[in-house]
């Protein structure tokens, strides 16, 4: 027993000893190639940029050294690059990558084997060319590359088929609500475009993604397509969440008159986070809304929902003088607790009361 | 009665052989799934396109703070100057003795306000509460000394945004290292806690709350702290975060879903209130089998101040045990209860038998090779194994360098690499035999002394750094 442990324990020490080593040796060696990955990458940076802000400036053609030959250094560099100086040319980036022959080289590479560094370096061309084999890989088993392409391929230029097969294949994923309305915002679409997608969609979250997504455009939105939004706040089929949307892309419209069917429609919605999103949604926007909503606010302000009340309180601290009458009203008259503890506290800190008064003080000196 | 002493020397050898074999089996396991795992997280983070993307959650930090006169207003500083969307700034003022809270309301021109605290988890009494119409971003909570959990709770309390991150006062966040804490919230609609890595400042550049360049310190016993955390954080916390049984958020850098620490009731009034925090939370979410993650980031890095004199190292290691046992011996049904899967089986075990034991044994071998070789009976067997125990030591501290250079490479010339190598090599003499004794101390008195604060002095950075 003893001979075993005495030889068990010394084999440990020899190989022990051989991997502490080679550990050792290759850290070493991973640090001096690492530097002298950087002392190249400096030193072609500084070789090729010159020539290439003037072949992006269309003053030379480009030098042979500039196009893609399937080294990664060069492809490296040449991508920081362009993304560095597309602002300051009068080439655009994608057309600098295509030119140069890195998005063919890439994709081919891509269609070879598709890695997350591939799945970026096209994101990054931007070039419509990508869009075939990064929507290929959004087939793929791996999380990691189906979230990745989809991020990737929000960053191309689409046309509406194209755009179309895009919802489909994000609608299908596993990636979070909120990402995917981040990337159809990225798609930089016409809104009639948006609006055909959201026209063809069917399920409750192809219809909050495609609203939300172009919650920023509503304000371009014609009169059929606020019926249509109107329509799916008003639906008693219409889930939670398109109610939310709905009430999102009405605020945003920033037209009086869907304000006021928002104002409206508070009393009689069931769901406190419906009402909630009101409330949020007029914060939002409170320029647009008239003096007029005061009394609706503070009839918000005693809801039985402290988000719907909070949310209140914060747009009457936004409403100049009258909004801070309101609140003063509530906070010394009412006999509600909470809503007079939640009136002062936002008369006491919120700093657009401190602004509007100091505003109203000015005018009162002049 | 010799022959007895030499029988019990020689089961002990055999004993302690015995258990080498699981341990190492277990760190070496733990090397190979961090390995592993950080290779993948590395590919992925190199070629994430959506890192700094708009769209982000908020994020409320939250920094206790007892008798932190020295270094509170820096600290805030960097806080506010760091590249992040949407986030507030509460700091808990846990009754400090010192001019802490006068230091914050005057530099940052704070005033008291009316505030709806929502007691969503206990809290000491609140004695008032700061902020500024000019910088509503900044909320300081004045409250009755109660510690450091319950100063977290109370921040809890207050805080607006459904994510808080729990911050060291003590500790400088590297600017963009919000935008990756957050990153598996936003992938992964589960997770319900992320912890970032932890590094010694120490020797480093900092300025005005950014550091500049890494670099290693002078003094031999900071230098060991360096190879202490690089080991911990990646060798250790990967692996586990791998198999979703990462015990230990760290309490200087950890990021928690509000929704769930409420669930689970805040913190807890005890030494290690982070780790005891994280377990319970894996505890509840087992028992309920309820679908989360625990996450780890790697990349968010927080760098904070090493003790620099053996007396505050001791405090803190005497402090880090006591909080490991507390959190161990209060979950103790968890341990290798099959009902919560991979923390009951594996992490439980480990953390119980090898890190909260592990000392003990270690000690009393130490003792045995003493009365040993003094008694003339010291066997070529006990020896190869010291031999080969510091051979692994070796091995477990090289992995941690070796990962750090594969993965993010900080230090920048190969002399500090190979610095770092020198100092694994001696670590295990006196260094290794100190923290152990340290610990054997605190396994034993794990229940005597305060819950409250833990006292290591600190400098402002500049200082530090000089």
């Amino acid at each position: 027993m003893a001979n075993h442990l005495l030889w068990i324990s010394l084999i440990c020490i020899y190989l022990l000893l051989l991997i502490n080593g080679t550990i050792f040796l290759t850290t070493i060696n991973m640090k001096r190639k690492e530097n002298k990955w950087r002392k190249n990458y400096k030193k072609m940076y500084d070789l090729l940029e010159p020539n290439l802000i003037a072949y992006m400036n269309r003053r030379k053609p480009p030098l042979k050294e500039l196009f893609y030959n399937g080294n990664e250094l060069r492809t490296d560099v040449i991508t920081t690059l362009i993304k560095t100086n597309a602002y300051s040319t009068s080439m655009s980036e994608s057309q600098a990558f295509e030119d140069l022959g890195y998005v063919t080289g890439v994709v081919e590479e891509a269609e070879k084997k598709i890695t997350l560094k591939r799945i970026k370096q096209l994101g990054d061309m931007g070039s419509p060319d990508a869009f075939k084999i990064l929507l290929k890989a959004t087939s793929k088993d791996d999380f990691e590359i189906v979230y990745q392409s989809c991020y990737a391929l929000s960053l191309l230029p689409m046309k509406e088929k194209e755009a179309e097969k895009y919802v489909e294949v994000l609608l299908s994923t596993n990636i979070l609500r909120d990402r995917m309305i981040e990337m159809l915002k990225n798609l930089s679409l016409s809104l009639e475009v948006y609006w055909n997608l959201l026209k063809s969609r069917d399920t409750e979250l192809g219809k909050v993604i495609l609203i939300r997504a172009i919650e920023d455009r509503f304000h371009e939105a014609n009169l059929s397509m606020m019926k249509v939004v109107t329509g799916f706040l008003k639906d008693p089929q219409s889930t939670k969440e398109i109610r939310i949307a709905a009430v999102v892309a009405m605020a945003a419209s920033k037209n009086e008159k869907h304000l006021q069917v928002l104002i409206n429609h508070y009393p009689e919605e069931k769901d406190w986070e419906v009402r909630a999103a009101v409330a949020k949604a007029l914060n939002n926007y409170t320029e647009e809304i008239s003096i007029d909503t005061i009394p609706i606010l503070k009839q918000m302000m005693y809801d039985s929902s402290w988000w719907v009340r909070f949310n209140a309180s914060e747009v009457l601290a936004r409403k100049g003088e009258e909004g801070i009458n309101a609140l003063v009203d509530i906070s010394l008259n009412s006999d509600d607790k909470d809503a007079s503890d939640l009136a002062f506290s936002i008369l006491d800190a919120n700093p657009y009361v401190n602004k509007n008064l100091q505003n109203l003080g000015e005018r009162n000196d002049d | 009665m010799t022959d007895i002493l030499q029988h019990v020397i020689y089961l002990y050898t055999n004993i302690i052989f015995g258990y080498f074999i699981i341990v190492n089996t277990f760190y070496i396991s733990s090397i190979a799934l961090s390995w592993s795992r950080l290779k993948e997280f590395i590919k992925i983070i190199r070629a994430d396109n959506t890192l700094f993307s708009g769209y982000t959650k908020p994020v409320s930090l939250l920094v206790p703070a007892y008798n932190e006169v020295e270094t509170i207003v820096e600290n805030i500083q960097s806080l506010l100057d760091l590249d992040y969307p949407q986030f507030e700034v509460v700091v808990v003022n846990d009754g400090s003795k010192d001019e802490t809270l006068q230091q914050v309301i005057e530099h940052f021109d704070l005033r008291r306000i009316s505030f709806e605290v929502n007691k969503g988890v206990p809290c000491a009494e609140i004695r008032g509460i700061y902020s500024s119409f000019e910088r509503p971003e900044i909320v300081v909570v004045d409250k009755v000394n109660g510690g450091k959990a319950d100063a977290l709770n109370a921040g809890i309390n207050v805080s607006r945004y459904p994510l808080f991150c729990a911050v060291d006062a003590d500790s400088v966040i590297e600017k963009d290292a919000l935008f990756r804490l957050v990153k598996p919230f936003l992938k992964y609609s589960n997770t319900i806690a992320v912890g970032g890595i932890v590094r010694i400042a120490n020797g480093c550049d900092i300025q005005r709350g950014i550091v500049k360049e890494t670099g290693i310190p002078k003094k031999l016993i900071e230098k060991f702290q360096i190879v202490e955390y690089l080991r911990a954080f990646l060798t250790s916390r990967v692996g586990w975060q791998r198999i979703n049984a990462l015990l230990i958020i760290s309490g200087a850098f950890g990021l928690f879903s509000k929704s769930a620490v409420k669930e689970v009731g805040g913190y807890k009034k005890t030494i290690g209130e982070d780790m005891e925090l994280t377990v319970r939370m894996h505890e509840y979410f087992r028992r309920l089998k309820k679908d989360y993650r625990i996450d780890f980031t790697s990349d968010a890095v927080c760098w904070t101040q090493a003790p620099d004199r053996l007396k505050d190292l001791k405090v803190q290691r005497v402090r880090w045990h006591r909080g490991l046992a507390d959190a161990l011996l209060k979950h103790k049904k968890m341990l290798f209860n099959p009902r919560y899967g991979a923390v009951g089986m594996l992490a439980m075990p480990y953390f119980f038998f090898i890190e909260l034991l592990g000392p003990v044994i270690e000690i009393i071998g130490y003792l045995v090779l003493a009365i040993a070789f003094y008694q003339g009976f010291s066997s070529l067997n006990m020896i190869y194994i010291f031999l080969m125990a510091y051979s692994f030591g070796i091995f477990f501290s090289f992995s941690g360098i070796f990962l750090e250079e594969l993965a993010y490479s900080r230090y920048n010339s190969i002399r500090e690499v190979m610095v770092l190598f020198g100092v694994s090599l001696i670590e295990q003499f006196v260094y290794r035999q100190l923290t152990v004794y340290w610990r054997v101390i605190a396994f034993f008195n794990y229940k005597k002394g305060s819950k409250n604060w833990g006292s290591i002095q600190r400098k402002e950075f500049k200082q530090q750094n000089k």
